[in-house]
């Protein structure tokens, strides 16, 4: 371990309290440049984490249609939630999944918001737009109340029980399948991993950063 | 009793109010106006004036609508809306009427491809050149020789499927594809156009039923082999009873470069003379079109055809072909572009050597359009062009090559 890092856990460790702890990623891409948007996991493995997992619910999450895109492209949802789809636009849009793993369909008139369903299986869920093709979007649901997206820094902070184990997992469309470092384990208090993807990312083709006007002709 | 008689009276208003709100809702209505000034340099008029010019305006130097159209569109269910474009033109004459009317099924199916259909009146996408409101060019006001003849003879009147592979449903894979296919009654005369008045290059849709003119050659004219053969072309019109089809394929990469090519066979039986002295004419044609998007605000345009067309039984046998490269510059307030295209038609038949097809030329468009507000735009456009075409030597005193430059001021409505 660098030793920056070790200096920096001792310090961490030391203002933490004795029930809660942080657990903090850096996450950085096969360029060393900072991965924004990723989604962090921690899956409760020790018997106290998972009780205590059992009697917390996330808030959930909401994905709105803005100027013809999907904003946030990616959302965190727990397992049981489900994902609100307010239409700021003053056009209809149709939400729809056709995942294998949950598929649904909803209509939302301009200013209007629609509930997706309730989540029931984890991973990712591919979310587009009948009406528009370019609008891309994807609900990533997780089944632990301990997750966190990273900043434009790349970074992520999730506050977790003291003194229990737990699975970290990284997500993010374009992360390579072949990439090694996805997961680990960890255990509080107070821990700072730092992440860096050995394999290049997929292409951004279809995240909502190239719109051109004329792309449904 | 009568109470809620009354009662029931009362409601029926307040329920026929509602159901209008509702209706309301799911009616789209936009619009686009568009009139310009134009100079030009050249004498012979326009073929709108039955002249043999092949550019929209000659040095008749007036205020001309250019463009007038309502866009209404609907949702009669989630996955079926109708859309149609109502056009209206006082050249050459006044005519108003639908360039498009189609119902769109989108249903949605299956997690790996995406399918489409469409029934009625509508475009092809074969190019890239005409995707705004009402199938203009956000890019040019003179469309390309390739687009303005698909504006003037080219409609798909039939029913049209396409299923999209796209790419990341599949692995995540960088190319997206897709099939279409259509087939179709009408344009049975398309190709008339190119056979005498050679290719054009203007901004004019052909309107459902409307008469588009060209200059009375005399080898059309009387006591001529060809005379049933009238100085206009209805070219929607179904004149042997035939499906014609055509199919497409388009592979984009990345929405950063995107290629599509298009087979079109309108199958017509070119024996087939109709009242009105409207032939079928067989027309088959390929067409390329590539999209490259080098950032936000520049792209590089391209598309090529190469196809012929005949009529009467081995009367006229015209091969021709075009293409153009347009490179445009668009951010949120100013779109530059700029254009090159070449056009040749060759007489390929032997039987009437009095009728020659042959002709070619070239256009170098510059446009600037200037985003006044969402509502206004104001626009100045330069043609030049030049083109020969023998059929013009059948007229005393008219050369067979016309060199023009057109110069356009244009401002433009849209809501």
């Amino acid at each position: 371990m660098p030793l920056f890092i070790r200096s920096l856990l001792l310090l961490v460790l030391s203002a933490s309290n004795c029930w809660a702890a942080n657990v903090s990623f850096s996450i950085v891409d096969k360029d060393n440049k900072p991965l924004a948007d990723a989604i962090v996991s921690l899956i409760p493995t020790s018997k106290g984490a998972i009780n205590m997992a059992a009697t917390m619910t996330a808030p959930s999450a909401q994905m709105s249609q803005s100027e013809k895109q999907f904003s946030p492209h990616i959302v965190a949802v727990q397992q049981g939630q489900k994902v609100q789809f307010p239409n700021e636009d003053s056009i209809k849009h149709q939400v729809y999944s056709l995942s294998e793993l949950q598929q649904f369909d909803l209509t939302v008139e301009a200013g209007a918001t629609e509930y997706g369903p309730e989540m029931t299986t984890t991973g990712a869920i591919n979310i587009g737009c009948n009406i528009h093709d370019w609008m891309q979007a994807y609900v990533y649901v997780v089944n632990t109340p301990w997750f966190a997206q990273s900043d434009s820094n790349g970074s992520v902070s999730i506050t977790v029980p003291d003194n229990e184990t737990f699975r970290w997992q990284l997500w993010y469309p374009r992360i390579s399948d072949s990439e090694p470092s996805l997961s680990g384990e960890v255990e509080t208090p107070e821990q700072l991993i730092a992440i860096s993807l050995q394999s290049a990312l997929l292409p951004a083709y279809d995240e909502a950063s190239d719109f051109d006007d004329f792309d449904d002709y | 009793m009568g109470n809620i008689k009354m009662k029931k009276l009362l409601l029926l208003p307040a329920l026929v109010f509602c159901s209008a709100i509702s209706y309301a809702e799911t009616l789209k209505v936009r619009g686009l106006l568009q009139a310009s000034y134009a100079i030009s340099t050249e004498k012979e008029p326009s073929f709108l004036e039955a002249g043999t010019h092949i550019l929209r305006f000659d040095d008749d130097h007036r205020l001309q609508l250019n463009q007038a159209f309502l866009n209404l569109s609907g949702d009669l269910t989630d996955f079926v809306s109708w859309h149609t474009v109502f056009n209206f033109t006082h050249t050459p004459e006044s005519h108003a009427g639908p360039t498009q009317a189609f119902v769109k099924y989108k249903p949605i199916w299956s997690s790996k491809y995406r399918w489409q259909f469409r029934a009625g009146m509508f475009y092809p996408e074969m190019g890239f050149e005409n995707p705004e409101m009402g199938w203009l060019s956000p890019f040019t006001y003179t469309n390309s020789a390739i687009s303005s003849w698909i504006g003037e003879e080219v409609r798909t009147i039939g029913g049209e499927f396409k299923v999209t592979r796209p790419g990341r449903f599949h692995n995540r894979s960088p190319h997206t594809f897709a099939l279409t296919g259509a087939v179709y009654k009408g344009n049975d005369p398309a190709g008339t156009l190119l056979a005498w008045r050679g290719w054009g290059l203007h901004d004019k849709q052909t309107i459902a039923n409307e008469q588009v003119f060209f200059a009375d050659y005399p080898s059309i004219g009387p006591a001529q082999v060809l005379e049933p053969q009238a100085n206009w072309v209805e070219p929607y019109r179904e004149i042997d009873g035939r499906w014609g089809y055509q199919v497409g394929l388009h592979w984009d990469y990345q929405k950063q470069s995107r290629l599509k090519y298009y087979y079109f066979n309108n199958n017509a039986d070119e024996t087939v003379l109709a009242r009105g002295g409207q032939y079928a004419w067989h027309t088959i044609f390929h067409s390329l079109a590539w999209q490259y998007r080098f950032d936000k605000n520049w792209r590089l345009i391209m598309q090529g055809m190469h196809g012929r067309t005949a009529m009467g039984p081995g009367a006229v046998l015209v091969g021709f072909n075009s293409w153009y490269a347009m490179l445009a510059y668009r951010n949120k307030v100013h779109n530059v572009a700029l254009r090159f295209e070449k056009f040749n038609t060759i007489d390929k038949d032997t039987l009437l050597p009095e009728d020659d097809n042959n002709g070619h030329g070239w256009g170098l468009t510059a446009t600037y359009r200037y985003n006044v507000s969402k509502s206004w735009q104001l626009g100045s456009e330069l043609v030049m062009s030049e083109s020969w075409q023998a059929s013009r030597t059948q007229f005393d005193n008219t050369p067979a090559r016309i060199s023009s430059t057109q110069l356009t001021g244009v401002v433009q409505y849209r809501f």
